[in-house]
Parts: C-alpha cells; structure tokens; sequence
C-alpha cells in the first residue's frame, strides 16, 4: 500500500531537506505544497503565501499558504516542519477537518521559544499539539522539548536526520594544504565574523593558510582579506566538491535571542567527507559535533587554537576525519534514515 | 592519573552529556566523579554510563562536591557544573599554570553562553571579569586543601567558591589565573524571573557567608563594579545589553537582600 502525504511547505523553505527524505521512505507518495518545484521524487502543487511582513524567516515566517483549503483531501497524512510555523498550524486544521494523520517534523530545541508566546504562533502551537499524530524529532533535545510542552511520549519519535553518502564521500586522501572551509549562512548567527577574525590569527602562525567560504547572506561584504575566498552559493553537489578541497571545517554559531544552534547539517556533510569539525559551543550542536571535534567557546582565539591544533598535525585530521566518516556512515546514512522516518509512520497507521 | 574532575548534578540532563563528554575528551586522563542529587530525569544514569564514578549525595551543591572530593583518587581536584563544557586542553593547561607559577589553587575563566537578551547580558557582564584575577575562584586545588576543615562549606549554596577563595587567601594559599582557556557557562535561557529566584536562594546563604567574612560582600561588590567601569568602552558598544546588565545587576541586589533577610530568619 502507498502512503499518501502531504507537505505543506514553508513560505520560504529551502528545496530538500526535511520533505525530501520524507519522500524517500520506502512506500510513500509525497505532494508538496510549495513556493516552488520540490526535489524530485515529491510531486508538487504550486502554492502562494500571505505574507504581511517579511521580519521573520523560515519556521517563523509569518506567513500562511493561501491554497491548503482549497486542496482536495486526497492524502493520509499532512506533514509539515516546526511547531512554531503559521503553516503547521493551517496542517493541523486542515488534517482535523478531514481526518488525515498529521506528523510535525521538528528541530526545536527550546521549549521557551519566545515565538511560542506570540498569539498566532501560539495559536498554530496549540493547534497541532492538540491534532499531531507524530512528532518526529530531528534531534534529541526536540524531543526534550516537547516532553516540556506536555506531549506525551507515544506521538515522540526521534530520528536523526540523514546524509547521502555518495555525494558527500571524503577526497581520495586527506587533503594536506592547510585549507578551512566555512559552508554555512554567512551571517552572525554562524559566526562568520568570528571566524574571519579567528582565520587572521592562524594566519599569522601560518601564512599560507586559505579559509574557503561557501553560502549567501547578509555578512558576504565582510568576506574578503588574505588568503580568503569567496565561492558564492552552490548546490549539494558543489557543496561537497568544496569540502573535499577543505582540510578542516569551521563555523562558530552563536545564540539570538530566538535561536541556538540545533544540529547544524553542514556538520553532518563535512564529516561525512571526512573532514574535522572545529566549532562553538552552541545551543545542542554537540548531538553531532562529537569528541575527538573540538567545540570552544565564543572567541576568536580560542577557535584559532583549535585550528592550529588541526592543522599542525596531519596524523589527527586524518584520524577524526576517518572517525567522523565511519560515524555517519552508521548513525546517518540517508537510506536508512529514511526507513526509520517511515517505520515512525507505519507504527501510529498500525495503532 | 593526576586529576579528579567532581561533578555535582540535579536534574541536568539538558547539558549533562555535553559536560560529561567534554571532560572524557580532555588530552590528558583524568578521574570523573558525579555526585547527583537525587534527580529524576535520567541524569543519574547517564553519569553511571559516562562517570568513572556516579553516587548519590546531597542536599546540596556544597555537600555534592565534598563527598566527590573524598572518593577522588588523584592528588588535584577540579570542580565543574553540569551546564560548563571544558575545552580538551582545560586540565593540562590549569595543571601548567599551577606547575609553573607554583601556585596550589587555580581559577579558569567562564563565559557564558544560550540564547535570549537576558543570558546576552550575563553574557557580556562576565566578559568584562575574564581578565580580573580577584573576580575568580579558584577551580582547581590540590585535594589535601579541599579535606577536613578545608571542605567548602554545606552551610552555603551559591557563595561557598567565593568563601573557600577567601579562606585559601586568608591561609596564605596562593590562586592563579590560568589564563590559556575558557569555560562555556551554558545557562539556557535566562529569564529575570529564574535569575531573580537563584538570587533570592543563594541570599539564604548570605548571613552565614557574611559572618564568616566580614566586609567580603562590599568588596565583592566594589570588585564587579570597578571590572564593569573598565570596560565601560565594551558596554557602550552594546547599550541595550549594557542596559540590561544595569537592570539585572540592581534587581539582583534586592533579590540577594530578599534572600539574605529569609536566611537569617531561618
């Protein structure tokens, strides 16, 4: 039998990702409700959204889709991302009024999110917590969170998200040139700033050192200086060429006063290429980024140490990097994942 | 192994593993000891599977530390919460500082870290202290320092690292600041309401601290005031959370006062 879903997409949600590997569970036939085309195999339903401002983004966005209700119930299931979004509280309603099982994805690590407290979001929030069938947590501490907000533990799954592991594979050897990559937003909250400022003293020791940067954002102006490259965006697939060219990975996220860091999924493709991670301590990012990775504090000089740690010593790159490579190859591999993702499904269907 | 890392925890299992892995990921080897008070959220279990050594204890902070000190096997002692991630050189480079400056206590800096405007303020306000030596106990101490009457002090919950600096400083013991790493201080999201109610239960604590220190409270004051007047330069550059910090700093105060009056009617 197929599984038939429903994605109501954010308004302004990268292509992939969380309704990607929904699609990729074995049985299961996904329609997006998007902005734009979904990352085949998903079928698409083009949907456009009432957006009075533009303040907030992603999962915040106040933004609600304007076609959901005119849309056929033809599903089982309605899935969305976030207990914060406008739009998973339209699923909710939309799943109550004709029936469908409903599965919240989520990353949220906190359960005093201040958007929480706002009436609209507030509103989707009870919404779905009153109507999800599933909430499939991506991490760890989203489970936690919901166990704070009173969801019992019978509609909690988690399932760490999943990395295709061809496509982000390590370079044929380790790459010796002392060479960092910056794959992330380029933007305050991932400490573009602090690395730039962390890059220039590891420069100084070693002056040949690049930094490579990857990524859009507001902060791109300020990416410039020596021995740093701009690359602009890229897809998966540049994405991961860029890795393999990295000797070691570094970003340095810090909290707003809305956000810390969850997971991160630059750090599960670089170490599935094999690379490092040097990074911050922020929010829950050390659900991936583990021990021999190195997580400081906030400060320039502290990253820089770390760095030069890493670079000055090839044997231990090679060996955290094959270490991170073998670590999601058994925790996240896509394929696999995925399966979870739909034995979650099928095990609420069998109830 | 030539350090004991003592871990006190009380349903922390938001940060614990973070904690627990960051001390296991130290570069050199080091004994772990987690005395938990009695929680109920799993933190207990996961110290079984992480710890060298998990047990029970309490009732409070004071207590926890002491018991763990006394299972300790190794000659220094290094004490952290469970909501502070070490870097992986914190142990050797705290050992270093006390090797080369001779010194038998030494203070590691703390920054605070989470999300939300109120944990920004704290934020900023202990970057304004990282350099100050006064403002740091010590967090690591030969363990002989740390037995008998050496023990911090179970009448105390909140003040007794600063009472047991004073009676280091008072012996004649000598605290360095190693000066080479940083703590992160995970403190989640704060809120005026949950700093206000620490305040007001590390104020309980006050009356026995004040009388076994007298005039330590105004200096402590002073000391914060003048690392604050310092970085006057810093704060002006983030006037909204300099504002905050004014604003906490002196709401704190009366919750202190609050707890100091409940501690000595009790």
């Amino acid at each position: 039998m197929s599984r038939r879903l429903l994605w109501v997409s954010l308004a302004d949600q990268r292509a992939g990702r969380e309704q990607w590997w929904l699609s990729l569970m074995p049985g299961t036939t996904l329609t997006a409700l998007a902005g734009r085309p979904p990352r085949p195999p998903a079928g698409w339903v083009p949907a456009t959204y009432r957006r009075p401002v533009r303040r907030f983004v992603e999962a915040g966005a106040l933004a609600w889709v304007r076609e959901l209700d005119a849309l056929p119930p033809a599903y089982d299931w309605v899935g969305s991302l976030e207990l914060c979004s406008l739009v998973t509280g339209q699923a909710a309603a939309y799943a109550r009024r004709h029936r469908l099982r409903q599965v919240v994805l989520t990353w949220e690590n906190d359960p005093r999110q201040p958007l929480y407290a706002l009436p609209p979001y507030r509103r989707a929030l009870r919404r779905s917590l009153d109507t999800a069938d599933l909430f499939l947590c991506l991490v760890d501490a989203a489970a936690d969170h919901l166990r704070v907000l009173g969801v019992d533990e019978d509609r909690i799954r988690v399932v760490g998200p999943g990395v295709d592991t061809d496509l982000f594979r390590p370079a044929a050897a380790p790459v010796a040139d002392p060479v960092l990559a910056f794959v992330s937003p380029v933007a305050a909250n991932k400490g573009i700033d602090r690395v730039l400022a962390a890059f220039a003293l590891v420069r100084a020791k070693i002056p040949d050192a690049r930094l490579l940067v990857l990524g859009d954002g507001p902060l791109v102006p300020a990416v410039h200086g020596p021995g740093v490259e701009y690359l602009g965006r890229g897809d998966a697939a540049r994405v991961a060429a860029v890795l393999r060219s990295a000797a070691v990975f570094v970003t340095a996220p810090r909290s707003t006063w809305k956000w810390s860091e969850q997971f991160g999924l630059a750090y599960l493709e670089a170490m599935a290429c094999g690379l490092p991670v040097v990074t911050t301590v922020c929010g829950t990012n050390h659900e991936i980024v583990v021990p021999p990775n190195e997580r400081v504090v906030d400060d320039a000089g502290a990253l820089a140490e770390a760095l030069l740690g890493m670079l000055a010593d090839p044997a231990r790159r090679a060996a955290v990097g094959a270490y991170n490579r073998r670590y999601v190859e058994l925790h996240h591999e896509l394929s696999r994942q995925c399966a979870r993702m739909g034995a979650a499904l099928t095990e609420v269907e069998r109830r | 192994m030539s350090v004991s890392v003592v871990v006190p925890t009380r349903d922390s299992m938001r940060t614990l593993a973070a904690c627990l892995h960051s001390i296991r990921a130290q570069d050199v080897p080091v004994e772990l000891i987690v005395v938990d008070n009695a929680s109920t959220d799993g933190t207990y279990e996961l110290a079984r599977e992480l710890a060298d050594t998990a047990v029970r204890g309490g009732p409070e902070r004071s207590a926890q530390r002491n018991a763990g000190v006394r299972l300790a096997t190794a000659d220094w002692i290094l004490w952290i919460d469970a909501d502070m991630v070490l870097p992986p050189a914190a142990v050797s480079s705290a050992l270093a500082t006390a090797k080369e400056t001779g010194a038998d206590a030494v203070a590691v800096p703390e920054v605070s870290i989470g999300p939300g405007f109120w944990t920004a303020c704290r934020a900023l306000e202990r970057s304004c202290y990282v350099d100050d030596p006064s403002l740091h106990n010590p967090r690591l101490l030969r363990r002989h320092l740390l037995l008998g009457d050496g023990e911090f002090d179970p009448a105390m919950a909140g003040p007794e690292d600063t009472d047991l600096r004073l009676r280091l400083r008072s012996a004649g013991t000598r605290t360095a600041l190693c000066s080479d790493v940083l703590i992160a201080h995970d403190e989640g999201r704060l809120t005026l309401r949950s700093i206000l109610a620490k305040r007001v239960y590390y104020g309980r604590s006050l009356p026995a601290f004040a009388a076994k220190n007298p005039g330590a409270l105004a200096g402590q004051g002073a000391g914060t005031l003048r690392a604050l007047a310092r970085h006057r330069r810093r704060l002006a550059r983030h006037p909204a959370h300099a504002a905050g910090i004014l604003l906490m700093r002196a709401a704190e105060a009366a919750a202190y006062a609050v707890g100091y009056h409940q501690g000595r009617c009790r």
